[in-house]
């Protein structure tokens, strides 16, 4: 599914960020005692970026051009990195989108 | 060695048993003991994460003729993120009452007191989050645990220390490690295996542990892996092995003999018969089960 570029997000009530062994990671709370490695994700710098932007404010465009301003590659590379970083957040439930942004 | 059916090894057990009459039995009978058992043995039956073990790492510095375990190396960087994440992965869930943790490994834990202290630093800062506060217990051979490493253990918040005590060929310098454990801890334990060529020593230990104060002892059945078969049946060329979970050495009818023996002399601690059965519940399938007489029972502890 490809995401909109006026779609906003924000983390999910439900994960949390823990640095362990110097590597930033995602974790999500389950309601039971079942252990599911989706619930665990170690994030790169740039997923890291991309997370502390993920703000319920600011739309994936804003966030484009925010980590193309900060990082010296292609924009479409950026904005792949981006979308597929975004898509695996969806599919483990950690962030939810609160919205469009409206022009 | 000689395998022996699992019917024969049970109808023996089984049989041995009936002739302990202090015998109580735990976890659907899978737990055969004599007195109150550890804390921590009860959270064996409880399915994670209301129990959780910490593997601390594969070094040691004893090397026991009976050892099955061998791990091919050290805990990488991403399976100590996955064990530390899952901490904290449990403790957001809302019914998080971890009833117990223990650190164990293939290597001697307190070669890794680094390690304990980053784990520990985990679990207090998830404490807040915890329904119950669990009970914190370690395994070692005992030659690392002087005064100074039991004093830290303490602080740490470790509620009882379990001495391995046949790896050191029970030493007089272990023994001694353990009468000062005895002032610090809520209980120390002597967990060892079930292995035959240990019986005369073990049975002269049995009033040292009484002196000492030991609450618990276990004594576990020596696993058969690929590790120690072949070195066990060159040791114990008759002995025979069976399996249910996992492949174990018939012990003889050690255990009860050590029972019986703690109830003729009315020594004070528990003893416990950490065979296949328990095993096959601490390690299997049936570990996703809560069994009705586990709950409730950590409340407090006597």
């Amino acid at each position: 599914m490809k995401l909109a570029m006026n779609s906003i997000f924000q983390p999910s009530g439900t994960v949390f960020l823990h640095d362990l062994e110097g590597e930033t990671i995602l974790v999500s709370a389950s309601n039971g005692i079942d252990h599911n490695d989706n619930e665990v994700l170690k994030i790169n710098g740039t997923g890291r970026a991309v997370w502390d932007m993920l703000d319920g404010k600011r739309d994936v465009n804003a966030v484009l051009r925010e980590m193309s301003n900060r990082f010296d590659a292609p924009e479409q590379a950026i904005r792949n990195d981006i979308e597929t970083f975004l898509q695996e957040l969806l599919q483990r439930r950690m962030i939810v989108e609160v919205g469009p942004s409206y022009p | 060695m000689k395998l022996i059916s699992i019917q024969e090894a049970f109808t023996r057990k089984f049989e041995r048993q009936k002739r302990v009459p202090a015998l109580g039995l735990h976890a659907s009978g899978h737990c055969a003991h004599i007195g109150p058992i550890s804390p921590g043995c009860r959270g064996c039956f409880e399915p994670d994460p209301f129990r959780r073990n910490i593997l601390c790492g594969a070094r040691c510095n004893l090397k026991c003729g009976y050892c099955h375990e061998k791990l091919a190396g050290e805990p990488d960087k991403e399976w100590i993120i996955r064990s530390k994440a899952r901490i904290y992965k449990d403790s957001y869930a809302a019914d998080y009452a971890p009833k117990s943790v223990s650190f164990s490994g293939g290597g001697e834990p307190l070669l890794y007191l680094d390690v304990i202290e980053e784990y520990m630093a985990i679990f207090r800062e998830v404490a807040p989050r915890m329904k119950t506060k669990p009970w914190y217990y370690l395994y070692t051979n005992g030659i690392l645990a002087n005064r100074t490493v039991l004093h830290r253990l303490k602080e740490l918040g470790f509620d009882e220390i379990r001495f391995h005590l046949g790896a050191s060929d029970f030493s007089s310098e272990v023994l001694g490690n353990m009468k000062e454990a005895a002032h610090h801890f809520k209980a120390i334990t002597v967990e060892t295996p079930a292995w035959p060529p240990h019986r005369k020593k073990l049975f002269e230990t049995l009033p040292i542990l009484n002196d000492i104060g030991v609450k618990h002892l276990n004594l576990g059945e020596v696993e058969i892996k690929k590790h120690n078969m072949e070195r066990i049946a060159a040791m114990l060329p008759e002995a025979e092995i069976y399996q249910c979970h996992e492949m174990h050495l018939d012990d003889g009818g050690l255990v009860y003999d050590v029972m019986e023996e703690v109830v003729t002399k009315k020594f004070s601690y528990s003893v416990l018969d950490c065979n296949c059965f328990v095993k096959s519940m601490q390690r299997g399938p049936a570990k996703g089960i809560r069994h009705e007489e586990n709950i409730g029972l950590y409340a407090s502890y006597s």
